[in-house]
């Protein structure tokens, strides 16, 4: 399967900051690819690196088959892109801006317009300055949407927006797929649990790690361990253990490489007298805070 | 070309209301230059003609902000725009609003003022290509580097506002129309020109702000380098260049006459003037000095400069200056010294080394013309005669010739009033006591027209006129006159070395001014 994104070494640096660190990513076309990461962790940087609203510092990075600095006309007609901070041009009217970029798109359908109008009840004639953010934030996307984009990136969409208008956008989004691939960043952790196939974890400029929704899932688990007498933790914990705490005989940590035989034989082989072990799955905020907080005590080890 | 137009029309739906505020202005201002018999520009339409600029640059700073090229939150940045698509809606903006309607009003001035527009569409399209390379391109390639409007007109005013200190350096006598003075302006024109048509593409196809602005900073400081410090020598010799005398013209020094004693400069400088011959002129033409550099070499070794630039105000703080007097045989070349640098090299000898400028002119076919009446006068333009009260502020009559062309009206153009019955004659060179005064920014900049006048003051009624008086006329003297234009067209240029070793300055010192 070919990737419509895909990005190897990318580095990114503004002055005095490195803002992308050696980022090598790959997008499975037909997915929702979600970027997730702290505010401040390079998830824009990496957007409008791709989108050659940046240029890289070293790396490269391919959209669409092309590489991102040659971005052009051709591709981005092919492209749907609506971000939190985007200036739209607020003079025009809805029903203007629409029927303005309606020229710039061969691929442009009325009928899927109309129904996104429709949908996201959009008042044509007032002006785009006029409107909530979520009304813009509509607009934007019905501009994005109606040329049935081969691949839609998505920049914090919906960040600031109620749970009926979110829910409304991530549905229209995923009636797209999986003919489009969307490529999205977001802070919220529990918003893309609910709906992306594949994940990405950005941390301070570098990518943790990238898999699909459904694997990352299976294999991180928080597991329980009940020790028969109070003793110290081995030394030799192994690393995919992350954030290991003893509170008296109880032990708890992150299995980042959970596997049920595997899991249960090392845990056995470092506490040899455990009176009981429970493995509990984790949600998506979870996880991400366990990989977070590891990276830090890591940073804070060196 | 559907999405050029397509964009095109976006931004005129857009910026209807400055097009319009544009348009008026353009129509106001050919409304008072149809309107205008004189030289001088009143307030209102000097004003306008500076205002008009600005507005043409606001102009072209919103169109290209429609869509930035700074930002990178701009939502057009990720739209399938062709960057030649975008800049050509730019450009067609720029000229339908702007050129075209600038290109009309002069066809319209021009008939107006009795010339056929399509006789001079070639004037009227370079002034278009002027435009564009001075002002609306530069404007453009200003506002493609910068982010937004307040960035805009900060960058304008500090770019104009050095323009106008750097030509005050240049020419600080306010003859900005000699062809030296163009020479001049051609070169920062051009680089400023050549710098914005390479970034203008570029910003475009790549949005490299950073080393764009830094090209363009470093062309803007050539181009003021140019403007303001470019030595009257070099462009003497470009002149000279492009238009040869083919003399062997020499300058020497010549037995020492006296010369004549009421050299009175007025101020607190030694004046030192050295006899000049001046060989191999041709012989059809007249010579006019321009300015002149000179390097003195006293006896120890130590060198004295003339400025690389006309010097004026605080001449007490000059070591030296100098020119050439044109007074026949011998010419002069006249060194006005710092008292202090004089009483240190008067009695050794000294080297005096230098370069004369020389502009060779032929005088043109004579037009006469009865009093009263518009006529052409070849090379002039469209002449005209009338009496006007109280044309200036301390005249209260005088009979004014003023003419109009839409070329260059040659410097000088002599005009003399002949009265037959009497055979008393006048002379005059036009545009010779025509000086604007006032502190507003009287120019015509925009104008397609050239106009030079020349007023004759009148005598009061029952005032005597002494015989020889040459500054008042009386007013029967303008009765069955005729008027003879004769137009002195520039043939040459020459810059001319010359080296006079062991020259004593205390043998060619004049009288101190008392």
């Amino acid at each position: 399967m070919s990737s419509p994104l895909r990005a190897e070494q990318l580095t990114k640096t503004f002055p005095g900051v490195e803002a992308l660190r050696s980022l090598t990513l790959e997008v499975p076309e037909g997915s929702v690819f979600a970027l997730v990461g702290a505010n401040g962790a390079g998830k824009t940087t990496v957007i409008k690196t791709l989108m050659n609203l940046h240029r890289p510092t070293s790396g490269r990075a391919e959209v669409l088959g092309v590489d991102s600095r040659s971005l052009g006309a051709d591709q981005l007609a092919q492209i749907g892109y609506v971000s939190e901070n985007q200036k739209l041009p607020g003079w025009m009217t809805v029903g203007y801006f629409l029927s303005y970029c309606k020229e710039f798109y061969p691929g442009w359908r009325d009928e899927d317009l109309a129904e996104l109008v429709r949908l996201y009840e959009l008042p044509l004639g007032r002006k785009l300055n006029s409107l909530s953010r979520g009304m813009r934030v509509k607009a934007a996307l019905a501009s994005s949407l109606a040329y049935r984009p081969r691949l839609i990136v998505l920049d914090e969409p919906f960040s600031g927006l109620d749970v009926l208008v979110r829910e409304q956008l991530i549905e229209s989004i995923l009636d797209r797929t999986p003919e489009a691939t969307v490529f999205l960043a977001s802070h919220d952790l529990a918003e893309i649990e609910s709906f992306a196939s594949h994940i990405a974890y950005l941390n301070d400029g570098r990518l943790e790690f990238m898999e699909e929704m459904a694997t990352l899932s299976d294999r991180f688990r928080e597991i329980e361990v009940t020790l028969g007498q109070p003793s110290a933790l081995p030394p030799d914990l192994p690393p995919t253990w992350l954030n290991p705490e003893q509170s008296g005989v109880v032990v708890r940590f992150t299995d980042s490489r959970f596997h049920p035989q595997r899991s249960h034989a090392e845990i056995q082989q470092r506490f040899p007298g455990a009176r009981e072990v429970t493995a509990r799955v984790l949600p998506l905020r979870a996880i991400v805070l366990a990989l977070a907080r590891s990276a830090k005590t890591n940073r804070g080890a060196r | 070309m559907h999405l050029m137009l397509h964009i095109f029309k976006k931004d005129l739906r857009r910026l209807w209301w400055a097009v319009a505020a544009t348009l008026l202005l353009l129509a106001a201002v050919a409304n008072a230059d149809c309107w205008r018999a004189d030289s001088v520009v009143g307030a209102a339409e000097g004003w306008l003609n500076l205002l008009l600029p600005l507005a043409w640059c606001c102009l072209i700073a919103l169109v290209v902000n429609e869509e930035p090229l700074v930002d990178d939150r701009e939502f057009w940045m990720t739209r399938p725009y062709r960057w030649r698509t975008l800049l050509g809606s730019k450009l067609l903006f720029v000229a339908v609003f702007i050129h075209v309607p600038l290109l009309i009003a002069d066809a319209a001035i021009l008939g107006i003022h009795g010339f056929q527009p399509l006789a001079y569409l070639p004037q009227l399209l370079w002034k278009q290509i002027v435009l564009a390379a001075v002002l609306t391109v530069p404007a453009m390639a200003l506002a493609a580097l910068l982010k937004n409007m307040a960035q805009f007109l900060l960058a304008a005013i500090v770019i104009l506002g050095a323009a106008a200190y750097l030509a005050g350096v240049a020419e600080p006598f306010g003859l900005h129309w000699i062809p030296p003075n163009v020479v001049r302006y051609s070169f920062a024109g051009f680089v400023l020109a050549l710098a914005a048509c390479a970034l203008l593409p570029i910003q475009y196809a790549r949005r490299r702000t950073v080393p764009a602005r830094i090209a363009g900073t470093v062309s803007v400081v050539l181009a003021g380098v140019l403007l303001g410090y470019l030595p009257p020598s070099f462009t003497y010799r470009i002149l000279a260049t492009l238009h040869p005398a083919h003399a062997a013209v020499a300058i020497r020094l010549t037995s020492s006459p006296q010369g004549p004693d009421s050299w009175n400069y007025g101020v607190a400088q030694t004046v030192v003037a050295l006899p000049l011959n001046v060989s191999g002129l041709p012989g059809d033409s007249e010579v006019q000095y321009g300015p002149a550099t000179v390097e003195i070499v006293g006896p120890r070794g130590e060198r004295y400069r003339t400025s690389a630039r006309p010097t004026y105000g605080n001449v007490e703080m000059i070591d030296l200056d100098a020119s050439i007097l044109n007074t026949g045989s011998p010419n002069w070349l006249v060194l006005r010294l710092r008292p202090s640098v004089y009483a240190r090299i008067k009695n050794g000898k000294v080297r005096v080394k230098g370069i004369s400028t020389l502009t060779f002119y032929r005088r043109g076919e004579t037009t006469w013309m009865p009093i009263g009446v518009s006529q052409a006068a070849p090379g002039a333009g469209h002449c005209s005669s009338t009496i006007v009260e109280s044309p200036r502020l301390y005249l209260d009559a005088a009979w004014k010739v003023l003419c109009e062309s839409p070329n260059a009206i040659p410097m000088p153009t002599e005009l003399r009033l002949w009265q037959p019955e009497t055979g008393r004659d006048w002379t005059q060179r036009l545009g010779a006591n025509s000086m604007a005064n006032g502190s507003t920014p009287l120019a015509a900049w925009l104008s397609p027209l050239n106009r030079s006048d020349t007023l004759w003051p009148l005598a009061p009624e029952g005032h005597t006129i002494l015989s020889g008086d040459r500054w008042q006329m009386p007013r029967d003297a303008l009765v069955n006159a005729k008027l003879a234009i004769t137009p002195n067209e520039t043939t040459a240029w020459a810059v001319v070395d010359f080296d006079f070793p062991d020259v004593t300055l205390s043998d060619y010192v004049r009288p101190r001014a008392r």
